[in-house]
C-alpha cells in the first residue's frame, strides 16, 4: 500500500460504503488519497470465525453513546460498524434500490421533504455499483429494480418455501431479494457457500462488503487505508477546512489535506461536526432528522423444522405493500421479507420486547429455535426535526463528547409499525404457524446532515458538498433528506460514486 | 453436531474450549463475594434447567464490562458492571437467594415489567434485563445448547446441502437434541 507524506488531495473520514468508494473513484481519478478508519482491518480466513458470540462486538461500534426520547434506540451490531469495510462488513447485504416515489415525498404525499433529485438520476450510478458488487437477483422483479442482475438470483431455503406459502395465500408476490453477494465467482471470490453467518464476517468472501471489493481497488490505485485512526476534529483556516486531527495508538496526529470528506455515518458524523466547533451547521441542521427504519419482526413457531440459519438470512421479499395506499390510514409503507437470526440475537430480541419471557418459558421457545421461521419488516420513518443527534457529557475513552441519540417515533411511524406487525402475523398464520412473537427494533441511521438546495434548510448541497465549508463533504447515509424503506448500503454506495464523479469533473 | 475434524481450526478450537473449560473460573471479579450467591440464584430462575457443565454467572461475570455489540445507555444509567454490583447488592439486601422460588418469579416478574424499580431503589428492569441478555449469549454461545436446540453451529469451510424442508426434515430425524420429533 503506498503511503502519503503531508498534505494529500482528499482525506476521507471513514472507510466504510460511503468512504471506500470516494476512495477508490478519487485515487483512480488521479488524486492522492487517505482515509481515516477508527477501526482495525478484518481479514476473512484469520479474523472471521464462524461464531456468534466472537464476532460481537469487533465488527462493532459498541461504544457508549446515550439514548433517550419516547422510543430510545439501542447502538452497536444493529446498526454501525467499525473495521475496515465499515457495517458492510457485517451487514445482511441485502441491495435494494430506492423506489422512484422515496424521492418525492413531500410532493406526491405532503410529508418530509423531496430529495434535491429524482430517482432516474441516480439509476446509472446504481446499476454500476450493482455491477462493481456484484449483485445477485432475480432476473425480473415486479418493482423498480436493477433485475436482470448481474449474478443469478441466490436458491430459495426451507423457510422461503414454507413461509413464501403464507405470503401467496395472501396475495402478495414474493421474490428472492436481490443481494450483493456473489452466486459465482467473481475478482478471486469464492460464490457464496450458504454458511449463514454474512453477519459475522462473510469467511467466503462472496458478499460484497467494502473491504473485498471497493478497498482493494482503492488500494490498488495508489489510495492509503490508515486503520484504528480515530478522527477527533476537523481542523478549519479562513473558513475552509485544512485537514483532520486523529487519535493513533495514544497519539494525535493531523492529516492535511485539500478536501475532506465526512463518512461516518449519522450518529459518528454529526458528532465529529459537532466536536469541530459546531462546522458547517449555520443551518442549526446538523444532527437533526435523525431517522431509523422501524423494523418489528414476527416469529411463527412451526410443526416441522426450518432451520432458517442455512443460507443468508435474509430470503425473499415483498414491496407490495411499499408505497403510500390511502385506504390504508397513512402514507408511505413497507416491505417485508423472510429472515433468520443466529440463537443469541434471536434470543436477545425476544426478551428485549417481551418481558414476560423469561424462565421456563424462555427455555421452551429456545428448545425450538429450529422450528422458528421469522419474518422481518423494515418501514419508512418520516423526518421529524426534534428527532436528533447531540453531544452528550459523557466522554469516551479518549475524552472525547460522545453521541446523545434522542428519539420518538410520530403518529405515522406508528401507524406504519402497527401494520408491518399485522401483515407479518397474517403471512404467519397463512403460513401454518401454531404460535407467534413479535419483537420491536430499529435498523439503520439516517438523516442528520441533510442534503437540499436552501443553505438555510440542509447542510449540504446536491452533490454532498456542504454549504457552509467549500471543501468539505457529507456523504453517506446522514445527507438523506427521507428514509424511503429499504436497507441504505446500496443508495449510500450511488450517491457516493455521483459525488466522487462530480467533484473530478469540477476539478479536473 | 458436526464432526470436529470438519471444522476450521479456529471453530474447532472455540468449541473445544468452551466444552472443556464452560465458562469456569477461579473466582468472580465483579460480582463476587456476598454477590456471588445472588447472581446464581438469579441466573438459575432466568434460565432454567441449564446444565451444570456451562456456568453462566460465571460467563455474566466475566462479561460485565463487554458490551457485546450492544453500547447505548439511557441518561444517568451507571455503567453496566457497576449496575450488576448495585442490583445483585439490592436483592442481597432482601435475601433473595434465600427466598422460596415462588417468592423468587415473582420478584423477577415486577423487575421485567417494570414494576420493581421504586421497591429496589434502582432501575431494576434495566439490570434484570442487561443481565439476563448477558447470560443468553452465555448460554446460547455453548455447543451443548447448539445441540440441544438445533443449531449447527459453525458452517466453515464445508457450507451446507440441505436448504430445502425435505432435508431439514432428514436432518432432524438424525438429531439427537431435536425435542419434539
Amino acid at each position: 500500500m503506498r503511503r502519503h507524506e503531508g498534505r494529500v488531495d482528499a482525506c476521507i473520514v471513514g472507510c466504510g460504503a460511503a468512504g471506500s468508494v470516494l476512495a477508490k473513484e478519487l485515487a483512480e481519478g488521479g488524486m492522492s488519497v487517505v482515509v481515516l478508519e477508527a477501526g482495525d482491518w478484518v481479514d476473512s480466513r484469520e479474523d472471521m470465525v464462524n461464531d456468534e458470540l466472537s464476532m460481537l462486538g469487533p465488527l462493532d461500534w459498541d461504544d457508549l453513546r446515550i439514548t433517550d426520547g419516547a422510543d430510545p434506540i439501542r447502538t452497536g451490531r444493529v446498526n454501525t460498524g467499525r473495521a475496515v469495510g465499515g457495517t458492510t462488513v457485517h451487514f445482511t447485504a441485502m441491495s435494494l434500490r430506492l423506489d422512484p416515489s422515496d424521492f418525492e415525498v413531500a410532493t406526491r404525499d405532503g410529508v418530509g421533504v423531496d430529495w434535491p433529485f429524482g430517482y432516474e438520476e441516480l439509476a446509472p450510478y446504481y446499476v454500476e455499483i450493482e455491477r462493481a458488487l456484484p449483485v445477485s437477483g432475480p432476473r425480473r422483479s415486479a418493482w423498480p429494480s436493477g433485475a436482470p442482475y448481474p449474478h443469478g438470483a441466490l436458491p430459495w431455503s426451507a423457510k422461503d418455501l414454507i413461509l413464501g406459502q403464507g405470503f401467496d395465500k395472501l396475495g402478495l408476490h414474493v421474490e428472492m431479494t436481490p443481494h450483493a453477494i456473489a452466486t459465482g465467482n467473481v475478482d478471486g471470490r469464492s460464490a457464496c457457500m450458504y454458511y449463514g453467518f454474512c453477519m459475522d464476517g462473510c469467511k467466503s468472501d462472496a458478499k460484497g462488503a467494502m473491504n473485498v471489493t471497493y478497498v482493494p481497488k482503492a488500494v490498488a490505485a495508489g489510495a492509503e487505508i490508515r486503520a484504528n485512526c480515530f478522527a477527533v476534529r476537523i481542523e478549519t483556516e479562513h473558513g475552509r477546512a485544512a485537514g483532520v486531527s486523529y487519535l493513533h495508538e495514544g497519539e494525535e496526529r493531523f492529516q492535511p489535506a485539500e478536501r475532506v470528506f465526512v463518512c461516518c455515518y449519522a450518529i459518528e458524523t454529526p458528532r465529529l461536526l459537532l466536536n469541530s466547533g459546531n462546522l458547517a451547521n449555520s443551518s442549526e441542521q446538523v444532527g437533526r432528522n435523525f431517522m431509523v427504519h422501524s423494523g418489528p419482526i414476527v416469529y411463527g413457531r412451526f410443526d416441522r423444522p426450518l432451520d432458517s440459519f442455512v443460507t443468508p438470512p435474509v430470503g425473499v421479499m415483498t414491496r407490495d405493500p411499499y408505497t403510500s395506499d390511502p385506504s390504508r390510514g397513512f402514507v408511505r409503507g413497507f416491505l417485508l421479507n423472510t429472515y433468520a437470526q443466529f440463537p443469541i440475537n434471536f434470543a436477545q430480541a425476544l426478551v428485549g420486547s417481551n418481558p414476560d419471557l423469561w424462565g421456563r418459558g424462555l427455555m421452551e421457545v429456545l428448545d425450538e429455535y429450529a422450528h422458528w421461521g421469522l419474518v422481518a419488516t423494515l418501514g419508512e420513518v418520516l423526518p421529524d426535526p426534534e428527532n436528533r443527534v447531540t453531544l452528550a457529557d459523557e466522554v469516551d475513552v479518549n475524552g472525547v463528547r460522545v453521541a446523545r441519540i434522542t428519539f420518538s417515533y410520530g403518529d405515522n411511524d406508528r401507524a406504519i409499525i402497527e401494520a408491518e406487525r399485522k401483515v407479518g402475523e397474517q403471512v404467519m398464520e397463512a403460513a401454518g404457524a401454531t404460535r407467534l412473537l413479535t419483537s420491536d427494533g430499529t435498523h439503520h441511521i439516517l438523516g442528520t446532515a441533510r442534503m437540499g438546495t436552501d443553505p438555510a434548510t440542509s447542510v449540504v448541497g446536491p452533490d454532498c458538498r456542504t454549504h457552509d465549508v467549500a471543501n468539505l463533504w457529507v456523504c453517506d447515509g446522514s445527507v438523506w433528506p427521507t428514509a424511503g424503506a429499504v436497507n441504505p448500503s446500496l443508495t449510500i454506495e450511488a450517491l457516493a460514486l455521483r459525488t466522487a464523479r462530480l467533484e473530478l469533473e469540477r476539478s479536473p | 453436531m458436526k464432526r470436529l475434524d470438519q471444522l476450521g481450526a479456529k471453530e474447532r478450537a472455540l468449541i473445544e474450549e468452551r466444552q472443556r473449560g464452560g465458562y469456569r473460573r477461579e473466582a468472580l471479579e465483579h460480582c463476587g463475594g456476598a454477590l456471588e450467591a445472588e447472581l446464581r440464584a438469579l441466573v438459575a430462575r432466568l434460565l432454567p434447567g441449564v446444565p451444570e457443565s456451562i456456568d453462566l454467572a460465571a460467563f455474566v461475570d466475566a462479561h460485565a464490562e463487554d458490551p457485546i455489540g450492544r453500547g447505548d445507555r439511557s441518561p444517568g444509567l451507571p455503567p453496566i458492571a457497576e449496575l450488576f454490583r448495585l442490583g445483585l447488592q439490592a436483592l442481597g439486601d432482601i435475601g433473595f437467594a434465600r427466598m422460596p422460588v415462588d417468592e423468587q418469579d415473582r420478584l423477577i416478574g415486577r423487575m421485567r415489567r417494570g414494576e420493581a424499580d421504586e421497591e429496589l431503589g434502582l432501575p431494576a428492569k434495566e439490570f434484570v434485563d442487561r443481565l439476563l441478555v448477558k447470560a443468553l449469549a452465555g448460554y446460547l454461545a455453548h455447543p451443548d445448547t447448539w445441540e440441544r436446540i438445533g443449531f449447527n453451529g459453525p458452517a466453515y469451510p464445508n457450507g451446507y446441502a440441505w436448504i430445502n424442508p425435505t432435508a431439514v426434515a432428514r436432518r432432524h430425524e438424525r438429531f439427537p437434541g431435536a425435542p419434539r420429533l
